[in-house]
């Protein structure tokens, strides 16, 4: 069974930050990036796959895909990153039986209707609600740009935060 | 391929465009959208030319969240012109432009932070500074290779996408190329960063004792010495390396950390 | 040279330095290691400002701008220590010392330009509704820049004033073993930037590489450029080995 060391939601997924920071520090030697557009697109797909840094396996799944594979046999061996493209596609998995014990978020980009609440990192009524959810059932919800960044809870954020 | 509407020399300006602005306008809200914008400007102009909408729209588009690494990124300018030029005929939607550009900035800024800002600088300006910290101006030779080395490369990447279209990306990575180019360069910067930290992290004891018996001094820098010369240089060197790995990136804390140790251990006498 | 003088010349050498105006080119203008070999001509000493811009610029080799964050800034760390350690004839490791805090604060000089920067970015929306690609320009490049100039000329500006005055006041009022400490911590601050490449390449198979160049100057004396070349010549061993697998499969 893989030995899960991030679990993180970032619309950009793999990026500078991931490959150079996040990888680094958590010493991972894979990468599964769940994200059914992704999956579905061959030619994005298969430049995720080229683009992976040396040493580092990349593997696209779709969310059914990422919830069978879990289950059948957690994403096999090595030390994984887990990225998400946004909190509901985090939280279908999570209702779906897929573990996460902490969740990290990195980035989420601005667009009408969302609100900034961390640094540049957005959240909109039903993120926020899916968000809580979670943590009422115990998962550490954080937020966290970069390592050289402080990070923060989400539960402290979120007292100064209204919908 | 069919009919190029843009001309080499317009695809370099776009080049240009891009590479004085890629960062100038970096803001928190959608980072590096008008330097990508002002470098599409010129040659939407020419692409919808009978077409003012339409090429509001495409300025529009264009100013939407983007952020790559500006280098091997130049190809996405490429690619984006390309593009345009067929959404002009009709062949695709201004979803599909977007949609690639924010599919592509991802993993192109992955590799192009590794190679150029986290190897290549490294690299060059270490060279620099071997030089420098000898007092020779030879130094300035090093850091302007850099800044031709990101025009030289980005105008060909930029090139190449107008050329190919997305199909460039894959021939930019393809084969292990990349991933050869990523090792070597590895190799030859932790040649250099170990060949530097021998010569400039300073690190010593001056503690010394006397033999009863002989009466002679021992220093213990030099017993250390003796057992693995530099032992407290790698002692630091990875130490800081154990904390970036173990403790966090808490740079400001790392630093007083260090200051504070050095402060005690110059009280004690300990180092020096 | 007047105190005024170096004061405004450090505040344009920072904006020049950190204006990315060109993608690469703040690379060279901001690296440490010229700004030192500018000081130097100033101060009319080029080999000990190239000796102590290089010292800082070692500590932020490894430094890159993943997703425009700034994590440290070596040219603010420059602007201010340099001059101050010119003037007051510092050594070098006390220079070093006095460099990195700045450099710290330099990542919160770059939040302010970026959050600046929002103004222009709205209102290149709306050129870009009316289609004036003109107006995208100026708000592309014109603006920030203009914007940025103040941003990174005053603070440096008014440090530059005070500042060597200030060190030598703190240096001559603190206990010897706290100037002692400061130059030991300029010694082992380099180091961070060592440790920050190590991680940021992250291979534990190729750290034998670092430990080759570590030892050699160790045990062969061989200098360090005599060590790049021979790393240049592995590298090249390697990327020839590869594209020669590359084109048999």
């Amino acid at each position: 069974m893989a030995n899960i060391k991030l679990i993180r939601i970032d619309f950009r997924l793999i990026h500078g930050q991931v490959v150079n920071k996040w990888i680094k520090i958590t010493r991972s030697n894979k990468i599964v990036v769940i994200d059914d557009s992704l999956a579905s697109n061959e030619f994005m797909r298969s430049v995720y796959i080229m683009a992976a840094p040396p040493g580092v396996d990349v593997q696209v799944y779709s969310i059914n895909d990422a919830i069978k594979e879990w289950k059948e046999n957690q994403f096999g061996e090595g030390e994984v990153l887990v990225l998400f493209k946004s909190v509901p596609d985090a939280y279908r998995c999570f209702k779906e039986g897929f573990e996460i014990k902490e969740l990290q978020i990195g980035g989420l980009g601005a667009q009408p209707g969302r609100k900034i609440v961390y640094g540049p990192i957005t959240l909109d009524k039903s993120d926020a609600d899916q968000l809580s959810e979670m943590q009422h059932a115990g998962v550490r919800v954080y937020f966290h740009q970069v390592p050289d960044d402080p990070s923060a809870e989400y539960e402290k954020v979120m007292e100064k935060v209204k919908f | 391929m069919s009919e190029r509407l843009l001309t080499k020399k317009e695809v370099n300006q776009a080049h240009l465009y891009w590479y004085l602005a890629a960062e100038t306008n970096n803001s928190y809200e959608r980072l590096q959208a008008p330097s990508f914008c002002a470098a599409m400007a010129k040659n939407l102009r020419k692409i919808y030319k009978d077409d003012d909408e339409a090429y509001k729209e495409a300025l529009q588009r264009h100013l939407e969240f983007y952020n790559t690494e500006g280098t091997i990124g130049a190809v996405v300018v490429g690619i984006a012109l390309a593009m345009e030029e067929e959404k002009a005929k009709g062949n695709l939607t201004g979803d599909v432009i977007t949609g690639i550009k924010l599919g592509l900035m991802g993993p192109i800024a992955g590799i192009g932070d590794t190679l150029i800002w986290g190897m290549s600088k490294a690299i060059l300006l270490g060279m620099a500074c071997t030089f420098a910290l000898e007092g020779s101006p030879v130094a300035l030779l090093f850091p302007p290779i850099f800044s031709i080395m990101i025009f030289v490369v980005g105008r060909y990447t930029c090139n190449l996408g107008y050329k190919l279209g997305s199909e460039a990306v894959p021939k930019l990575l393809k084969s292990g190329t990349m991933n050869t180019l990523i090792t070597a360069a590895s190799v030859l910067g932790l040649l250099m960063m170990g060949a530097l930290s021998a010569s400039y992290v300073k690190v010593s004891t001056p503690l010394a004792w006397t033999m009863s018996s002989t009466g002679a001094e021992i220093g213990l820098q030099a017993n250390l010495d003796a057992i693995l010369p530099g032992m407290l240089q790698l002692l630091a060197v990875f130490g800081i390396y154990w904390y970036f790995t173990h403790k966090g990136q808490n740079y400001i804390k790392l630093v007083f950390t260090i200051l504070a140790i050095s402060i005690i251990a110059a009280f004690f006498g300990i180092l020096g | 040279m007047t105190t005024f003088m170096i004061a405004v010349i450090s505040g344009i050498l920072y904006f020049l330095g950190t204006s990315r105006i060109g993608y690469g080119i703040s690379s060279t203008l901001g690296a440490p290691v010229f700004l030192g070999f500018i000081y130097g001509l100033l101060f009319g000493d080029v080999a000990n400002g190239l000796i102590i811009g290089a010292s800082i610029n070692l500590l932020y080799l490894g430094v890159v701008f993943t997703g425009g964050n700034v994590p440290s800034d070596g040219a603010l760390a420059a602007c201010i220590s340099i001059p101050v350690a010119l003037q007051l004839g510092l050594d070098v490791d006390t220079a070093v010392t006095i460099a990195v805090p700045f450099g710290i604060l330099g990542s919160f000089v770059d939040q302010i330009r970026r959050t600046s920067n929002l103004i222009w970015l709205h209102k290149a929306d709306d050129f870009a509704a009316k289609g004036d690609e003109k107006g995208i320009y100026r708000c592309a490049m014109v603006y920030p820049t203009i914007t940025a100039f103040f941003i990174r000329f005053i603070p440096v500006f008014a440090v530059n004033l005070f500042g060597a005055d200030a060190v030598q006041v703190l240096l001559n009022y603190l206990p010897a073993f706290i100037t002692t400490g400061l130059s030991v911590a300029g010694g082992i601050l380099p180091a961070i930037g060592f440790a920050v490449i190590i991680m940021s390449i992250g291979r534990n198979e190729l750290l034998p590489y670092y430990f080759i160049g570590f030892f050699a100057v160790k045990y062969l004396g061989i200098g360090n450029m005599a060590c790049a070349v021979f790393g240049i010549c592995i590298a090249a061993l390697m990327i020839y080995r590869d594209s020669k697998k590359g084109a048999q499969a």
